[in-house]
């Protein structure tokens, strides 16, 4: 058992709840086989209840009135109300840039929402249904393309794929996008590219 | 209204921020909620209710002044109570570290009269078990008593304790001791005489 001259060192502590837990376990051992440390405790305890009930705090009243008179008087020091006028300064300019930066982000997603849109009308005509619907990426069936050299290859590497209706039509490029069918055959479409004087051929693979 | 219990620390950090724009009826609900705690921090230092109310008023307007100065990183009412201690310690070192009992003897004597209804023995025993101890925390040096009341009766921890009295948490726990043992041996040796 550790002595009791080293636990009474430690009895204020683990009143106090101030102890680690191995020493408020080691304490509480000690306590509970030694009945003189455990009579310094209980004086401990009732101790500090007494001197809790003989506390006498003087009456507060008008204490915070006279604190707020003398305040009144108090001449802030220019260093403090510049500091105070650049904080608030600070304050309206950080919300004012908050504002400006969410209505930059706002115009550019309109922006680059709206632009396929936008594009077709600085280019032609209002933008018809079919357009709107080209806008959105398509799969496009499995097809030859006409003038290639491996038909077949192209056409495998186009099963499947998802295109941009926006880019021009180059003969040699197995990604396209039909906007229009000319024909109404199921086994060959044609399609005209007016912006780069090309036409298309498409035909389906032949199983 | 004087026992408020702090609100939340949100409401606390708007009131401060409101403060330190110059906003005073904002320091003034920040008075109200810490008038009891601060006038307690004196009054275990210097052991004079005047002086400690002196002390409490003029602590609040050091803060008000120096609210700039205030990091939210740290708790507001240890640095309230560690400019209330600053003040209070330096008042009791112009007073030469002797207790300023202004008034407070003749008060005490005022205590002791029995009053018109006449006092029950339990209520009487009580009374001058508080003059024991009065007298006992007396005897005791400012620091000794200081570090007591701030355990005892504010309920501080040995941490916030150092912190207010810039002294090691090994000096709390030494100077807790030793004024723990004195005041039960001063009580002790006045309740067998």
């Amino acid at each position: 058992m550790p002595a009791c001259d080293q636990m009474r060192l430690l009895l204020g502590p683990f009143e106090d709840g101030e102890l680690e837990p191995h020493e408020m376990q080691d304490v509480a051992f000690h306590v509970v086989s030694c009945p003189e440390c455990k009579a310094i405790l209980k004086d401990y305890r009732a101790l500090g209840v007494a001197l809790r009930d003989a506390a006498a705090i003087p009456s507060l009243d008008g204490l915070s009135e006279a604190v707020q008179a003398r305040i009144a008087r108090v001449r802030v020091p220019i260093r403090v109300r510049l500091g105070r006028y650049f904080d608030s300064l600070n304050q309206r300019l950080a919300a004012a840039v908050a504002i400006g930066a969410a209505a930059a982000v706002s115009a550019i997603l309109t922006v680059a929402l709206v632009s396929p849109i936008a594009r077709r009308i600085v280019n032609g005509a209002a933008p018809t249904p079919q357009a709107l619907s080209a806008a959105q990426p398509v799969s496009v069936p499995t097809v030859k393309l006409a003038g290639t050299a491996n038909p077949a290859a192209n056409a495998k590497a186009m099963v499947n794929q998802q295109v941009d209706v926006n880019p021009p039509i180059d003969a040699g490029n197995p990604r396209a996008v039909i906007s229009s069918l000319e024909a109404d055959s199921p086994s060959v479409a044609v399609w005209n590219e007016p912006r780069t004087d090309t036409t298309v051929i498409w035909v389906p693979d032949q199983p | 209204m004087d026992n408020q219990a702090p609100g939340p620390k949100t409401d606390e950090a708007e009131l401060i921020r409101r403060a330190k724009q110059g906003d005073s009826r904002a320091f003034g609900a920040l008075v109200e909620r810490y008038q009891r705690r601060v006038v307690s921090v004196a009054q275990a230092v210097v052991h004079n209710q005047e002086d400690a109310l002196e002390l409490a008023q003029e602590a609040f307007v050091r803060a008000y002044e120096n609210l700039s100065q205030f990091e939210s990183r740290s708790s507001f009412s240890t640095w309230l109570y560690r400019i209330t201690a600053n003040l209070a310690i330096d008042f009791r070192r112009r007073e030469g570290r002797q207790t300023v009992l202004r008034g407070e003897d003749a008060e005490n004597e005022i205590a002791r009269l029995p009053s018109e209804s006449g006092d029950s023995f339990k209520e009487t025993a009580r009374r001058e078990l508080h003059q024991r101890l009065r007298d006992a925390l007396n005897q005791l040096t400012p620091e000794h008593r200081t570090v007591i009341l701030l355990r005892e009766v504010e309920g501080l921890s040995y941490d916030e304790i150092s912190d207010i009295l810039h002294c090691p948490r090994g000096t709390v726990m030494s100077r807790l001791h030793y004024a723990r043992n004195h005041l039960r041996t001063i009580l002790k040796d006045a309740g067998e005489s």
